[in-house]
């Protein structure tokens, strides 16, 4: 079972304790008290799930979140202090394990853009708002993900699914922020084109 | 509609609930820092006992344990503060019989002041070997807090049934420095100790200058709910960071009540008893991640916070957990201003 789920209680009663904490703190703290590090699991693990989830599917996600925390582990004598927020790090182990996944994330974005169209949209509210036309162009969409380089990937994926800023993007693949920048441009440039074909909607932008 | 947007709804499409299943690599990770340390076998039963209520633990450490020390007497008032009994909305709650309730909530501390929290609190330990939860007995908790953030203040409980204390480092010019133990097995009195200093930012008990109306409060808790789980969730619990354990002054209090009733989800019950048997208002939000109800309870006239409780609204497997148990529960007690960390009030 989830951790998460077998202490809720302490979590409700020492957030106190922990919260205020920023990752740096914890990181640092784990290198006297290594257990502390597993809090950083707690924190982080369904955000990077989700992640590596998206763009390798379920089955590679499980086993690749727990290779990174076991990589983050190792490395964490190394970890910059002046960084609270541990998120681009994590980030950048993930994606650098992702990497050598290349075909199964190939075959992921084949098989959405192969996938019949959808014209109905299910579930909360926020995704009506998107709206059908949404839907229809995922094959589209998936397509050109397949189709760019493996950095440009990168970098879009992180700003759009990690929520990462540029900065951010910038430390976890450990390049400077104009690159970011000039590869998220490419990459959306790309993305535009497979997507101006399919729904003119979108040349507005 | 732009290209981002389009691509966040494929990321929604493409989205996978993290199964049960990390739990297996989380146990990997802890696999991992248990080899790191133990040596043959060595490994131990102080671990059981230290496993048990890990999030505390953990918790503790995270802010800089010095040492696990002993607490000679532990205060409880009325002497029957710690047993067990059983309220009208099922399972155990904490019992706070003896001295009324003190809690000052419209006492401002100076900057210099701490403000000092007495919590009767239960919660749930889990081991991490065996995955058996059960609940702790009462007990107590005592923090001081340092009303501008910037002095070391100190907090004292039990956790698994141990008495644990921890200095919470001040938070000056940027920097804070505190003492740790340079191994974790170090992690008793008279252990050699480390001295370390890093960056930081206050975090002041004196919750005065947060927003007084609820859109900005709501704003103030969207900025604090960034993280793996739904906004909504996470918002609910940022609620608890603003209410727990600080001085909230009135004005204050009505906003985080008011935005917390409009988190999307949130459920209200004007007629609700704390986990203290006050009567109370209480917000509560239940996690669709992993299916716990969070609960706040209010004091109906002051929106002063007077606790929290935790209920599974489902099974949890292997923990020996059942839908509907009440996980933990905490009443506030007392919340007055002294002047010194480890000061007791009359």
């Amino acid at each position: 079972m989830l951790p998460a789920a077998v202490h809720p209680v302490s979590a409700v009663i020492s957030e106190r304790l922990v919260q205020p904490d920023s990752d740096a703190r914890l990181i640092v703290a784990s290198r006297h008290d290594p257990e502390v590090f597993a809090e950083l699991f707690d924190r982080y693990s369904a955000m990077l799930y989700r992640y590596v989830a998206k763009r390798l599917g379920p089955e590679v996600a499980d086993d690749l979140v727990g290779e990174t925390f076991l990589v983050a582990f190792q490395k964490r004598h190394r970890y910059d202090a002046e960084h609270h927020d541990a998120r681009p790090w994590l980030f950048g182990i993930i994606t650098k394990l992702i990497s050598r996944h290349r075909r199964t994330e190939a075959a992921r974005y084949r098989a959405v853009e192969r996938s019949p169209r959808e014209v109905v949209t299910e579930g909360p509210a926020d995704r009506v708002a998107v709206g059908v036309s949404a839907a229809a162009t995922r094959p589209a969409l998936a397509g050109a993900l397949a189709g760019l380089s493996r950095g440009d990937r990168d970098v879009l994926l992180l700003v759009a699914w990690a929520d990462l800023s540029y900065a951010e993007t910038a430390d976890a693949l450990g390049i400077p922020v104009g690159t970011v920048r000039s590869r998220l441009n490419r990459a959306r440039r790309k993305v535009r084109a497979a997507l101006g074909d399919t729904n003119p909607l979108l040349d507005e932008e | 509609m732009d290209d981002l947007k389009m691509l966040g709804d494929l990321g929604r499409h493409l989205d996978e609930e993290p199964p049960a299943a990390l739990a297996a690599q989380r146990e990997r990770l802890a696999e991992a820092i248990r080899g790191g340390r133990s040596r043959g076998g060595r490994r131990s039963r102080r671990r059981l006992a230290w496993s048990g209520g890990s999030r505390p633990i953990l918790g503790l450490a995270a802010l800089g344990t010095a040492a696990a020390i002993g607490i000679p007497v532990m205060l409880i008032s009325g002497g029957s503060g710690s047993s067990v009994q059983s309220t009208a909305t099922g399972g155990p709650a904490v019992t706070v019989a003896g001295s009324g309730p003190a809690i000052q909530s419209d006492t401002a501390p100076r900057p210099d002041q701490f403000v000092y929290v007495e919590t009767r609190q239960q919660y749930e330990s889990c081991r991490v070997v065996t995955s058996e939860c059960r609940l702790d007995p009462a007990s107590m908790r005592r923090v001081w807090l340092s009303a501008d953030g910037t002095r070391d203040g100190r907090i004292e409980q039990k956790t698994a049934g141990r008495p644990m204390s921890a200095t919470v480092p001040g938070c000056r010019n940027g920097k804070q420095t505190q003492l740790l133990p340079e191994k974790k097995a170090a992690g008793r009195p008279g252990g050699p100790m480390v001295r370390v200093t890093e960056s930081c930012t206050p975090h002041p008990a004196d919750h005065s200058g947060l927003p007084k109306d609820p859109t900005g409060m709501r704003n103030h808790l969207y900025d604090q709910s960034d993280g793996g789980r739904s906004r909504e969730e996470l918002m609910f619990k940022a609620v608890g960071e603003v209410a727990r354990e600080s001085y909230v002054p009135a004005k204050v209090r009505k906003a985080l009540f008011t935005a917390a009733s409009r988190i999307p989800g949130v459920t209200r019950d004007p007629k609700a008893v704390d986990p203290g048997g006050r009567r109370a208002v209480r917000l509560a939000f239940t996690s669709p991640y992993d299916g716990v109800r969070r609960e706040y309870f209010f004091d109906p006239a002051s929106y002063q916070y007077l606790g929290t409780r935790a209920v599974a609204t489902k099974d949890v497997p292997g923990s020996g957990t059942k839908k509907g148990e009440v996980t933990g529960s905490a009443a506030v007690w007392r919340l007055v201003v002294v002047d010194r960390a480890g000061q007791l009030p009359d």
